[in-house]
């Protein structure tokens, strides 16, 4: 190519590093003619974006990395936990739902049902008030009457919640005649509502490490609860 | 949620800007459990999530650093949520899918940045492979990691300063004759 002082020369324009002499001359040459006019435009632009595209990849790399120790520690978090135990305590939670009494016996039959009510309106792809204040969907595995929630444990610092501590619970969602909004909430937590089960909804429980008190949040609602063997009602202070 | 009651994201914004990757790391792993969430509700998969929350992620870091976000009014996350968000419904009605549930009320307040960047980009990014590999990390280790010309020619195997800045200008010459015919379309 033939202009090898043209490129340094408009590098120099564009990194600002003519003198005032030459900046004068570069700046009437750009306005008499429209081609210098124009390279000048280009070669700015290449620049612009080899710099654009080697930051991108700079960031990609650096969201890889992110990313693979994210799922490190979340591989981590499931053998400290221990599968063993999780398995442990889902079997643990199935024995009480299968050779229980008969409350149990129906609590399972009803949670089959919503699980096949589920199942219909997702294949269906419908979607359909449940009469929850911001009307989402309650989550259920499919597997089983067993699903997870995250209990997040937090306390203030500087005026601000910060999380200490995040795990996984077991959650299961129970449909009953007596109760309507209650909960149980001892290793696992029970929900009973006829309501919640067309539209997911995100239910998660705050701990205040400080305040030691649980508040568990279903959407866009938050009730305050403890850990109880009863089954206890729902209820805003 | 808990985490996001309290001051706003001035600091955070800052430390992103001046390129802490303490605080993109938190940043990033704070939040991608969200976006998941998200996507495996709405006929995604676990790279789906991965793929689409980088890329606003990518977006956002940009934002940033480009001084926009600077006087952010909603919580970092919320906009990066947004963002997520409206990018992961544009790649269903690609595949011809919909967004079957909605998403939190406060995400109303993130209001997205546009993008400004030219219109000629893509085109340009297109013809500029036509330069070939070794131009373009030459041209990056020149323009992007201002590496000298002593630095370059051991880095890329050139015999001395004088023949890698000579790579190089030849390299801008065919790039800059290549940008050129773009934006002659672009502007006729």
């Amino acid at each position: 190519m033939e202009n090898e002082d043209q490129t340094e020369r408009i590098d120099r324009y564009l990194d600002d590093a003519l003198t005032t002499e030459e900046k004068l001359a570069f700046d009437n040459e750009m306005a008499t003619n429209p081609e210098f006019r124009l390279e000048v435009e280009a070669q700015e632009a290449v620049r612009e974006l080899i710099s654009s595209q080697a930051e991108k990849e700079g960031l990609r790399t650096l969201f890889a990395t992110f990313h693979a120790e994210l799922e490190t520690a979340a591989a981590m978090d499931d053998q400290q936990h221990g599968n063993a135990d999780l398995l442990e305590k889902k079997k643990g939670i199935q024995r009480k739902l299968q050779w229980g009494n008969w409350s149990y016996t129906a609590i399972a039959a009803s949670v089959a049902i919503l699980i096949i009510g589920v199942w219909t309106v997702w294949n269906n792809q419908k979607t359909t008030g449940t009469g929850e204040p911001n009307g989402q969907e309650i989550r259920v595995d499919e597997r089983n009457e067993v699903f997870r929630i995250p209990l997040l444990s937090w306390k203030t610092v500087d005026f601000k919640p910060v999380v200490q501590e995040k795990r996984m619970i077991d959650a299961t969602i129970i449909r009953s005649k007596t109760y309507h909004s209650h909960y149980r909430f001892t290793d696992i937590l029970e929900i009973y509502s006829d309501t919640l089960t067309e539209k997911q909804q995100k239910i998660s429980i705050a701990y205040d490490v400080e305040t030691k008190q649980y508040r568990i949040h279903i959407g866009d609602s938050s009730y305050p609860i403890r850990k109880t063997d009863e089954i206890t009602p729902l209820t805003q202070p | 949620m808990i985490t996001e009651i309290g001051s706003p994201d001035f600091p955070l914004i800052q430390a992103i800007k001046n390129g802490n990757e303490k605080a993109l790391g938190l940043f990033y792993k704070d939040n991608f459990g969200k976006i998941l969430h998200l996507v495996l509700k709405n006929s995604g998969s676990d790279d789906d999530a991965r793929d689409v929350y980088q890329d606003c992620m990518m977006e956002i870091v940009l934002q940033i650093r480009g001084g926009r976000l600077d006087q952010l009014s909603s919580r970092l996350s919320t906009y990066l949520y947004s963002v997520c968000y409206y990018k992961w419904i544009d790649r269903l009605r690609q595949k011809g899918k919909q967004m079957q549930t909605g998403f939190d009320d406060d995400l109303d307040t993130a209001v997205i940045e546009e993008d400004d960047s030219p219109p000629y980009l893509p085109a340009l990014e297109k013809v500029l492979a036509q330069i070939g590999e070794k131009c373009m990390m030459l041209l990056k280790a020149f323009y992007y990691e201002k590496l000298t010309m002593t630095e370059i020619a051991s880095k890329l195997g050139f015999a001395d300063d004088n023949s890698a800045k000579s790579q190089k200008n030849k390299c801008m010459d065919k790039a800059r004759f290549l940008g050129k015919n773009v934006l002659k379309q672009h502007y006729s």
